[in-house]
């Protein structure tokens, strides 16, 4: 399986859409997952014109006032759609991976810097995952958190 | 469980350069790993923005086409020049000038390395035999010393 992971604060400009279009091109990128798109009625035209290609699917969370919008997209060809389900900061498709014929959940996470936040954002996660055991997980996204500090540098004080 | 980072320490970068963190990643169930149990996390190079991109995928990195290489030494030796400049102009290739330029490093590979085979012959060879001579002469020097030439 291979996925990709970015936050790209935007998708507006075209240079962004062209690296990834790049990317998923050279990497044979079978499912994207993006952070902060701050883009609202997301058209299908787009996502193709992202992928370079029509035999995609895609989930868009809008999220709030425009802020932390998710979007995960995928190759129709690689990845057999099943069902999704969206909360407040995550997107979570469920799905077969066609090549090794496997169920898997693919997660896209935008935790806010709020604790408070990531806690309800954790306990939903845990929720459905308790809920689903037949499939095998992966999560990714902006965290916004780090677990050591030898994973930052520069930042003076710690948070969470 | 987060799957090894490979690439930068880093993935994202404040855009004065004052900062920087580990604030993507991917994590996995076991039953992930053990489906794909070569997953690694590649951080991406940071283009227009200031996360990196990160590609998950459970296989080695493609180093691509070897580069095409030389030796100091042989610049050294006197038909070295030659031999280049005498193969190079009478290779026969076809097709763009990409194309031929690349054909034409391919040919001359093969050649320099039948040319080094002849003059250089095997260096590790040669290597492992001053070697020896070097360790013969230390032994002999502890015991005795070594007498006026063999020094």
């Amino acid at each position: 399986m291979i996925i990709i992971n970015l936050n790209i604060k935007g998708l507006g400009g075209g240079v962004k859409a062209k690296y990834l279009k790049h990317i998923i091109y050279k990497e044979g990128v079978e499912f994207l997952c993006l952070q902060e798109t701050k883009v609202t009625g997301f058209f299908d035209f787009k996502c193709v014109a992202l992928w370079g290609d029509n035999k995609i699917g895609w989930v868009l969370n809008e999220g709030e006032n425009g802020a932390g919008g998710l979007l995960s997209m995928w190759n129709k060809e690689a990845f057999e759609y099943r069902s999704h389900v969206k909360g407040r900061g995550f997107i979570a498709v469920s799905g077969t991976h066609v090549k090794m014929n496997c169920l898997c959940v693919i997660v896209n996470v935008y935790a806010t810097c709020s604790i408070s936040d990531k806690v309800v954002m954790w306990d939903a996660l845990s929720t459905i995952k308790s809920a689903n055991h037949n499939e095998v997980w992966c999560c990714c996204g902006d965290f916004n958190a780090i677990r050591f500090m030898e994973e930052r540098k520069g930042v003076r004080g710690f948070s969470s | 469980m987060e799957l090894p980072l490979v690439g930068k320490k880093f993935t994202w970068y404040k855009s004065d350069g004052s900062a920087k963190s580990i604030l993507d990643r991917f994590l996995v169930s076991l039953e992930w790993l053990q489906r794909w149990p070569t997953s690694k996390q590649y951080v991406l190079q940071r283009e227009v923005f200031d996360h990196c991109a990160i590609v998950a995928k459970s296989w080695a990195k493609d180093w691509g086409p070897r580069p095409f290489k030389t030796i100091d030494a042989w610049l050294l030796e006197p038909g070295f020049k030659d031999l280049v400049k005498g193969k190079w102009n009478n290779y026969e290739v076809q097709g763009n000038r990409m194309s031929r330029l690349k054909d034409k490093l391919k040919l001359l590979k093969t050649d320099i390395k039948e040319w080094n085979k002849s003059v250089f012959g095997n260096i590790e060879e040669c290597k492992r035999e001053i070697m020896m001579e070097i360790e013969n002469l230390d032994v002999k020097d502890a015991e005795c010393d070594l007498l006026e030439g063999e020094n």
